[in-house]
């Protein structure tokens, strides 16, 4: 089953062109392992990408350029291809990297009953971090100060009426509210890239906010 | 034949070419054919890099390393997946993002046995493939001249839309209804039914 949810033509343009940063990129690279629609998207827009290449006027290199590659091609081994990865892994290929496909191994910190996350990688102000929800949990109401994107890796959840799986990619705008659950029998394991971090609305999570984390 | 057709097949036997000295690299270590892609490559990733504001003399030291990767990744090449320029392209926009930002470049392997397909996946071969370059290559030069140009600075000069707005002239607004109807222009020249 592939996703329902994909980015935008823009996001994906940004991604094929290397103009986004590494947490969206990983958002996207990870959306496209579960969906073959985006997948040959992006191969069009690195296409695009090629021909834009080609048709550049040629900058003049320097004097000595070529040569002085030419005398470095034995220094240079050919790099083989990476063996294909065996079917133990149960994260898709480009989650796998930053946590050398287990996710056990990670900080995880618990944000809020049965809500644990751990932080994969941050520049800048951007953030990618894997969310899990244990089955059934319900999430504290709470808004985002900036757009956030959700990509479901496992299990699944649910926000108002909206239901998102595997390969989903959920871009939660700033400033509504959201109160995900975790609705199916497994746990939900999520990849959030963000910038901030949950901001509790409720009275009940106000309180609780100095408990968590 | 029209003019179109003429240049068409200009493009493609090019492509062509590329891709049989890409191959000669990889199976042969044949030094020849790297040098006549490195003379008509390496200048051009040169140009791609200044165009994101990146200084002369680290856009030339960039573009001898993008093709000395060209050199030790050239058995990675698929002729069948992707087009040589297309391919070298990757490689020098990869490369520019882990030297220049530091960050990794998060991409997916293509040969991934859990890769999620499409059930009934199209027939997505050589000849397709190159259908596919050529479409994209009618769609870039059909754009009018305004899209094609915010299309250009967002793709190749890593120019965020405010700041395309500014070089421009233009509303931000502007810009972002370009780059949509830009984008829909492409992707109807594409004739895609997604
Ligand atoms: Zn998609
Ligand atoms: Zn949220």
């Amino acid at each position: 089953m592939s996703a329902s949810f994909h980015p935008s033509d823009a996001l994906l343009a940004a991604y094929a062109a290397g103009a986004m940063d590494e947490p969206t990129a990983l958002a996207v690279a990870t959306h496209l392992a579960f969906c073959p629609r985006c997948r040959a998207e992006v191969a069009r827009l690195e296409a695009l990408g090629g021909t834009r290449l080609e048709s550049l006027p040629a900058a003049p290199m320097a004097e000595e350029s070529l040569a002085s590659v030419l005398a470095r091609l034995d220094r240079t081994p050919p790099i083989p291809r990476a063996p294909a990865r065996g079917a133990t892994s149960t994260l898709p290929g480009p989650i796998g990297a930053y946590c050398g496909g287990d996710t056990s191994s990670l900080p995880w910190r618990r944000m809020s009953p049965g809500i644990d996350q751990a932080i994969l990688v941050s520049c800048g102000h951007a953030q990618a971090r894997l969310i899990r929800m244990e089955a059934g949990v319900v999430s504290p109401r709470h808004r985002h100060a900036v757009t956030e994107v959700n990509v479901v890796l496992q299990g699944a959840y649910r926000n108002e009426a909206t239901h998102y799986r595997p390969g989903d990619f959920a871009v939660e705008d700033a400033n509504r509210l959201y109160r995900p659950i975790a609705d199916s029998d497994t746990a939900c394991l999520c990849l959030c890239v963000g910038d901030d971090p949950i901001r509790p609305t409720g009275l009940f999570n106000r309180l609780m906010a100095p408990f968590m984390g | 034949m029209d003019s179109r057709e003429q240049v068409s097949t200009e493009a493609d036997s090019q492509a062509q070419v590329m891709a049989a000295r890409l191959q000669a690299v990889a199976r042969n270590r044949d030094r020849d054919a790297f040098a006549e892609l490195f003379r008509y490559y390496a200048p051009r990733i040169k140009s791609y890099l200044r165009r994101l504001g990146t200084e002369d003399s680290v856009a030339e030291e960039l573009a001898q390393d993008a093709m000395l990767a060209v050199w030790s990744k050239a058995t990675h090449f698929d002729p069948e997946r992707a087009k040589a320029a297309t391919w070298i392209f990757s490689i020098a926009r990869n490369l520019r993002i882990d030297r220049l930002r530091h960050e990794r470049r998060p991409e997916i392997d293509l040969d991934d046995p859990e890769l999620i397909v499409d059930p009934a996946p199209p027939a997505d071969d050589a000849l397709e493939t190159g259908r596919r370059e050529q479409r994209v290559r009618d769609a870039l030069t059909h754009l009018p001249p305004d899209q094609a140009r915010v299309v250009a600075l967002s793709f190749f000069e890593d120019v965020p839309h405010a700041e395309i707005a500014t070089r421009l002239d233009v509303p931000l607004g502007t810009v972002k209804s370009r780059m949509r109807l830009a984008m829909g222009r492409i992707k109807a020249l594409l004739g895609e039914s997604r």
